[in-house]
């Protein structure tokens, strides 16, 4: 496999190693900082004790059963460059506080994904919960539907067009901005209706 | 058969086979990005055949699609997604159609083309917005109304008519508004309320036209110091002289420093603390940093007389001083001809002008009349 984007990070030697297993019964180490960005890592450490480096050096390997050996790789690969980066906050982190060069290592690494291998690893940092690695996989597909048109979404994508000629019709003339302040409404009334209701019967 | 390339679908594993004429079509064509095209020596593992729009020898292979990831996975690509491209999702199938209109709120970046506010003296607050297709939409609110509605919107141009407040601000905070234009609105806003609202909402572009201000404080270094972002502020006065004295060379000075001196600074019938000085600063900068860029800078009227300027701006490199006149200054650079400083008397309308290249005499411009 590629090493990937120049100047790439990777575990010191000085590092405490995480321990990670693939579905393929493969393993892989990463150092903890880059482990901590997982949420899924980070739940585990805290259910398993591994709140020291001693306790995290004698561990026995994490089992992903749902990551293959592919996208484990480029997960790690993605944790290493992140490591030093500030623990993921709501947006703030990912749109105010990033510096040039990590945003140009990760074009480097999203350009070299091949679709199936894009596909695999957004399923793996969702089951891994890597926020930061789950949007800019986002990002990278939602910048292929930019701008088409509804054949060519359904075409690019193989989905099939399952309205009746009398619903398309219907949804057309519909303005989704409307029905969304619409639903919008609705929900508040809802919320209104049910802040009132013990208010009611107290 | 060894000829045959293959785009691979983005984000699925379907390839698409075709021939070098159809592949140098679709070169063309390929609707996504970094269209990943590849010859192919061997198609022994093909598994289906299909023909489609793309070619003659077109044939897709099918497994994963977007259409198989979860409702979650799905919201969040969509939420990168400006409004029309979201739109038109919610028609290609029946479960794009239910996640949008279930998950709409979710959805970050509802892109706006323009929002119009009017607040009248009763606090109802009139709310015209245009989409990107133009539609327009008219709702009547408040304050607190006006908060459901610009939950998550991203708007590019916000015109408001009315009384600015601190608390409309904050409302207004949540919201990223690329220009805000206040137009003949009546600004009591503190200088912080200001400087919150315009970093928090990224505002780039500050448009203050004939606004009557409570505070002359609102106005002053600190709200450029911290909003280096704006690229572009005009404030201008249509009666009385607006003054605001807190507004000294020190901004130019550390916006210097910062490298972020906006493109355009215009302050239109206003008095400021600005001095020659800050003038000095402004062509030393632009000559130094940016002397291809066009800026535009009419600083009103400034603390300065004849000597002073003469003596200060003399003192430029390459500056040929033709006259000075008190009174308004204007400066002034067009692409590739370097900046121009223009001097203009009140009555009669007289322009005096200094140029930096030798070889290109500015003419009268007309755009400080």
């Amino acid at each position: 496999m590629a090493d990937g984007p120049s100047g790439a990070k990777k575990c010191r030697d000085d590092d405490v190693l995480f321990r990670v297993k693939s579905k393929e019964d493969r393993e892989y180490t990463l150092s903890k900082k880059a482990a901590q960005l997982s949420g899924t890592i980070h739940h585990y450490s805290e259910n398993y004790g591994l709140d020291n480096d001693e306790a995290i050096m004698k561990m026995e390997p994490m089992s992903l059963l749902e990551v293959s050996s592919e996208s484990l790789h480029h997960i790690i690969r993605w944790c290493e460059q992140h490591r030093n980066c500030p623990i993921w906050e709501e947006e703030k982190w990912w749109q105010n506080e990033r510096d040039a060069e990590l945003t140009k290592w990760e074009d480097e690494f999203m350009a070299e994904m091949t679709s199936e291998t894009l596909y695999n690893l957004f399923l793996a940092a969702n089951f891994l919960d890597i926020k930061c690695l789950l949007d800019k996989c986002a990002q990278s597909v939602a910048d292929m539907i930019k701008g088409k048109s509804v054949d060519e979404i359904r075409e690019i994508w193989m989905l099939e067009n399952d309205f009746t000629p009398e619903e398309e019709e219907k949804i057309k003339n519909e303005n989704p901005w409307e029905a969304i302040l619409r639903y919008q409404e609705q929900l508040e009334k809802e919320k209104e209706e049910q802040a009132s209701q013990p208010a009611a019967s107290s | 058969m060894k000829n045959l390339a293959y785009l691979k679908i983005p984000f699925t594993s379907k390839k698409i086979y075709f021939s070098p004429k159809a592949k140098a079509k679709l070169a063309t064509q390929i609707p996504f990005k970094s269209p990943k095209i590849q010859t192919i020596t061997e198609l022994a593992n093909q598994k289906k055949t299909q023909e489609n729009d793309y070619g003659e020898f077109a044939k897709v292979e099918s497994s994963r699609s977007i259409d198989s990831l979860n409702e979650t996975l799905l919201t969040r690509i969509f939420s990168y997604l400006p409004t029309d491209d979201v739109d038109k999702l919610m028609m290609v199938n029946k479960k794009f159609h239910k996640i949008i209109r279930r998950k709409s709120f979710d959805l970050p970046k509802h892109y706006v083309k323009e929002v119009e506010l009017t607040r009248s003296s009763g606090g109802l607050i009139r709310f015209r917005m245009v989409k990107r297709n133009m539609k327009t939409h008219h709702i009547y609110t408040n304050i607190s109304g006006l908060r459901r509605y610009f939950a998550r919107v991203n708007i590019e141009t916000l015109i408001f008519y009315g009384k600015l407040c601190d608390v409309l601000l904050n409302v207004l905070s949540r919201v990223q508004i690329n220009r805000f234009l206040a137009k003949e609105a009546g600004i009591s806003v503190s200088y912080a309320g200001l400087s919150n609202f315009l970093s928090t909402s990224n505002v780039r572009y500050l448009n203050l036209s004939g606004c009557t201000f409570e505070d002359f404080h609102s106005i002053c270094n600190q709200l450029f110091i911290e909003n280096p972002q704006l690229e572009c502020v005009k404030i201008c006065s249509t009666h009385d002289r607006l003054s605001f004295p807190f507004l000294t060379d020190r901004v130019f000075f550390e916006l210097s420093k910062m490298g972020t001196l906006p493109s355009q600074l215009i302050l239109e019938n206003v008095d400021t603390g600005i001095s020659v000085r800050g003038v000095q600063i402004l062509i030393n900068h632009f000559r130094a940093n940016h002397p291809h860029r066009p800026v535009s800078y009419l600083l009103g009227r400034i603390a300065t007389n004849r000597i002073d300027s003469v003596a200060k701006l003399s003192s430029i490199n390459d500056v040929t001083l033709f006259q000075i006149q008190r009174c308004k200054l204007g400066i002034h650079a067009t692409f590739g001809a370097d900046i121009s400083i223009i001097f203009s008397t009140s009555l009669p309308r007289r322009r005096i002008d200094f140029e930096t290249n030798l070889e290109k005499k500015m003419e009268e411009l007309e755009i400080f009349v």
